[in-house]
């Protein structure tokens, strides 16, 4: 496979767990500090996975607040902060929007009340009766997948190319999208935004019953990724906007550069290392660092640095920003990109946080903060089912 | 110059046949599918019809799964292509799965049963239901990891959730990813499984269903769409094989940045998404629409304003069609529907009618196709889909010469 090119990042915002602001992020990267703690959303004491990375604060009120939840409010936030920031002149159909979101979630404050006096059988008899005529006739708005990509083409008048992709992997999409639609010349700038939370109900209990997540008691005990113990990851939310120009077109504005990938393969859990491997093949240019998809398993661990190696060589920094944030699922690669781009400009690599004892293997997994002189990187994600991001960064 | 993008297998599993020849020869006698729902109890819903899928599926994860593996495995067999796995690309118009009714009711039931959710409940009795909400199953990005899975692709993957132009839009990428040689083949299409409670209740309390319980787009008496269910894939392919039949011209997608459930009453974006695709072909002659049509007062009215405009003196040799009269509106799956049914247009000079009209509406004046298909050379068609939201896709397919 080969990818769309590279664009020029004009403009960003973000939303994460450690922050909105990118430089204070990275200071505390750089710190090693982790966003993880017990589950500020809900009470998860009887959950199998008990921690979480959660985003401080709320949305701004707003009057979208009737049509878009929490996350996507975010995602709304992120997309015009970045648009105002970028300077990119192009309106109208010639401003795209491309949304990433990692799935629609069951909205139990709505869903309780109406199935409360259900009486559950197969046919969902009387259901109407009993309950769904309580419904909100917004609802169905609250489900609608492009909700926050359609109202924020609205507030920011984008009417060009634009799509909403879905899955643990969305960013990735949603940025060779946008890549795409640029290299087609379809638009002059495109507003990139991905929104996620691995923290709800469902998530949460199909993350800690698979195993895939920790279950660590306290944020203490969490073990790193790429470590010999390494146990699961930490269920993040994050969300974050990019926008992408033609490099040409941004000229000094361009902040930093990005190309970005994304396949599946059908993996039920997460997508095999080679999977991954492939999608770095594809972008890499005699990089030399790379932020990792750090799934938290000794066995995905080592076999995703065993892939990466024949592609970077065995001695390729390994970085994995998601130890300090959490795993950010569909908003990963956004966040990446911006915080990414940040650490090369200030020139110091963060160190993978907790990461006490690297388990043997090749790659040079980051245990203290760094100072670099490289110019690009790779960032890799991976998420259920089967579904592999990656971008390269590179700055100025 | 760009590449070319030759169609070259289509399959379909719609609620009015098993596979897409099946599926064509009902819809060309003016079949439609709609009828009550049976399988739950729809008593008091506001709408109480549906276009549901009657045949038998294989056990999959959830039923937007075993639709698609059967709509792309019939495309994938027809094309018999082969490529380097990392040169094949999967496309898919697909929104999140919903667990079941009863695995929600199971769920709420884990979490106390009562009007709020209790976590402390739920974290411990809710275990045995982990494998119902796990992303296999409820992510809306299941389908194309599943599909690049079993015909072995490893290029490009991507899902797009866009409402109703789901499928349409992923036909769009899947045009753009081999133009820039992303991919040589892709597979594309789209896939809806709608049918049940939450949906009708959810778009009947929104006012978008029909309570008539009639699909009949661009008819007087339209009162809104009809739930439908279904699968539409089609192989795409840079090669045009030893007998290319039918090939994609022109695609485009807008977005009208107007309102999230009414289109832009002007109807500037599907204009512009029709006039892109139209000039995105270049110089071909449309003989055929596939309509987006569902059935809706606003919709219906401002499409069919839309259409003229943008074929103006064209609109003498073009028949217009739309298929949701017949298997309704399959949200994330209907776009790819139209696709096939525009390919049907240039590929076998079949214009599929309009189910369901009667009585054209005169604010929807369009040369429609009514009763039984028509037998016409077609040498493009232009299929739309316009989603809640506000997001259009347009595509202009064509036959080969």
């Amino acid at each position: 496979m080969t990818h769309a090119g590279r664009m020029a990042v004009t403009g960003f915002a973000l939303r994460t767990p450690l922050g909105d602001d990118p430089a204070a992020v990275l200071r505390k990267l750089l710190a090693g500090e982790r966003a993880a703690a017990p589950n500020a959303h809900f009470d998860a004491s009887t959950y199998a996975c008990r921690l979480a990375a959660t985003i401080p604060g709320a949305p701004r009120p707003t009057k979208h607040r009737k049509f878009v939840k929490r996350m996507g409010l975010f995602g709304m936030e992120v997309g015009a902060e970045a648009l105002a920031r970028s300077g990119a002149p192009a309106t109208g159909a010639r401003l795209g929007l491309f949304c990433g979101y990692g799935g629609l979630r069951a909205h139990w404050d709505d869903l309780m009340p109406v199935l409360e006096r259900q009486a559950g059988d197969e046919r969902a008899t009387g259901a109407w009766a009993q309950g769904f005529s309580l419904l909100h006739p917004f609802w169905m708005l609250f489900h609608l997948s492009n909700n926050a990509h359609a109202l924020l083409s609205i507030d920011v008048g984008g009417k060009g190319d634009g799509t909403t992709t879905a899955g643990s992997n969305a960013g990735a999409q949603a940025l060779s999208a946008a890549i795409v639609a640029l290299a087609m010349e379809r638009v002059d700038a495109a507003l990139v935004f991905a929104y996620d939370s691995l923290v709800e109900p469902e998530t949460i209990l199909s993350l800690g019953m698979s195993g895939a997540a920790t279950q660590a008691n306290t944020p203490a005990a969490i073990v790193a990724p790429y470590d010999e113990r390494a146990a699961g990851i930490v269920p993040g939310e994050a969300a974050a906007a990019l926008v992408l120009e033609r490099p040409e077109d941004a000229g000094k504005r361009a902040i930093s550069f990005v190309s970005a990938a994304a396949t599946a393969d059908g993996a039920v859990d997460f997508p095999s290392p080679r999977a991954i491997a492939s999608l770095a093949a594809n972008l890499s240019a005699g990089d030399t660092i790379v932020d990792g998809a750090a799934l938290a398993s000794p066995a995905r661990d080592a076999a995703e640095r065993a892939a990466l190696a024949d592609v970077l060589g065995p001695s390729a920094t390994l970085l994995a920003l998601t130890a300090s944030t959490g795993q950010l699922g569909g908003a990963t690669a956004v966040v990446q990109a911006i915080l990414l781009a940040e650490a090369l400009r200030t020139g110091a690599l963060p160190p993978i946080a907790g990461l006490d004892r690297p388990a043997e293997g090749p790659l040079r997994p980051l245990l203290r903060a760094e100072e670099t002189r490289a110019r690009s990187a790779l960032a890799l994600s991976a998420g259920m089912p089967g579904l592999a991001g990656a971008l390269r960064v590179e700055v100025p | 110059m760009k590449r070319r993008v030759f169609v070259r297998g289509r399959g379909a599993i719609t609620p009015l046949g098993e596979t897409w020849p099946a599926s064509r020869d009902a819809l060309a006698e003016g079949r439609s599918a709609v009828g009550p729902v049976k399988h739950f109890d729809v008593e008091g819903y506001p709408s109480q019809v549906a276009a549901s899928v009657p045949f038998p599926l294989e056990e999959a994860e959830d039923r937007r799964l075993a639709l698609a593996r059967r709509a792309a495995d019939e495309a994938w067999s027809e094309a018999q292509q082969r490529a380097e796995p990392e040169r094949i690309g999967v496309f898919v118009g697909a929104e999140s799965g919903r667990a079941t009714y009863g695995t929600i009711f199971a769920l709420s039931r884990a979490a106390g049963g009562g009007a709020r959710f209790d976590h402390a409940r739920f974290g411990e009795e809710a275990r045995g239901l982990a494998t119902s909400v796990h992303a296999a199953a409820v992510s809306p990005a299941a389908i194309a990891s599943a599909l690049a899975a079993r015909i072995g692709a490893e290029g490009p993957v991507e899902t797009i959730s866009l409402a109703c132009a789901s499928g349409a839009a992923a036909i769009v990428s899947a045009t753009q990813a081999i133009r820039l040689g992303l991919c040589d083949v892709a597979l594309a299409g789209g896939v809806g499984a709608d049918v049940d409670p939450f949906m009708l209740v959810g778009f009947g309390l929104l006012g978008a269903l029909s309570a008539r319980g009639v699909s009949c787009p661009f008819d007087v008496r339209r009162d809104g769409f009809v739930v439908g269910e279904g699968a539409a894939f089609v192989v795409l392919s840079s090669s045009p094989g030893d007998e290319p039949r039918s090939e994609i011209r022109g695609a485009a997608r807008t977005l009208d940045a107007h309102h999230l459930t009414a289109p832009d009453p002007t109807g500037d974006g599907a204009e512009r998404a029709m006039r892109g695709a139209i000039e995105d072909a270049g110089r071909v002659k449309i003989g055929y629409v596939q309509a987006h049509g569902t059935s809706t007062q606003l919709n219906d009215a401002v499409e069919a304003a839309a259409i003229r405009r943008v074929l103006a003196d064209a609109l003498s040799d073009v028949h217009v069609g739309a298929v949701k009269g017949a298997v309704g509106h399959w949200i994330a799956g209907a776009g790819a529907m139209g696709f096939l049914c525009a390919l049907e247009a240039v590929e076998e000079g079949l214009c599929l009618p309009t189910a369901g009209l009667t009585e054209p509406d005169p604010a929807c004046m369009l040369p429609h196709v009514v009763g039984a298909a028509l037998r016409k050379p077609v040498e493009a068609a232009l299929v739309n889909a316009f989603a809640f939201g506000g997001a259009n896709a347009s595509l202009v397919v064509s036959r080969c010469a």
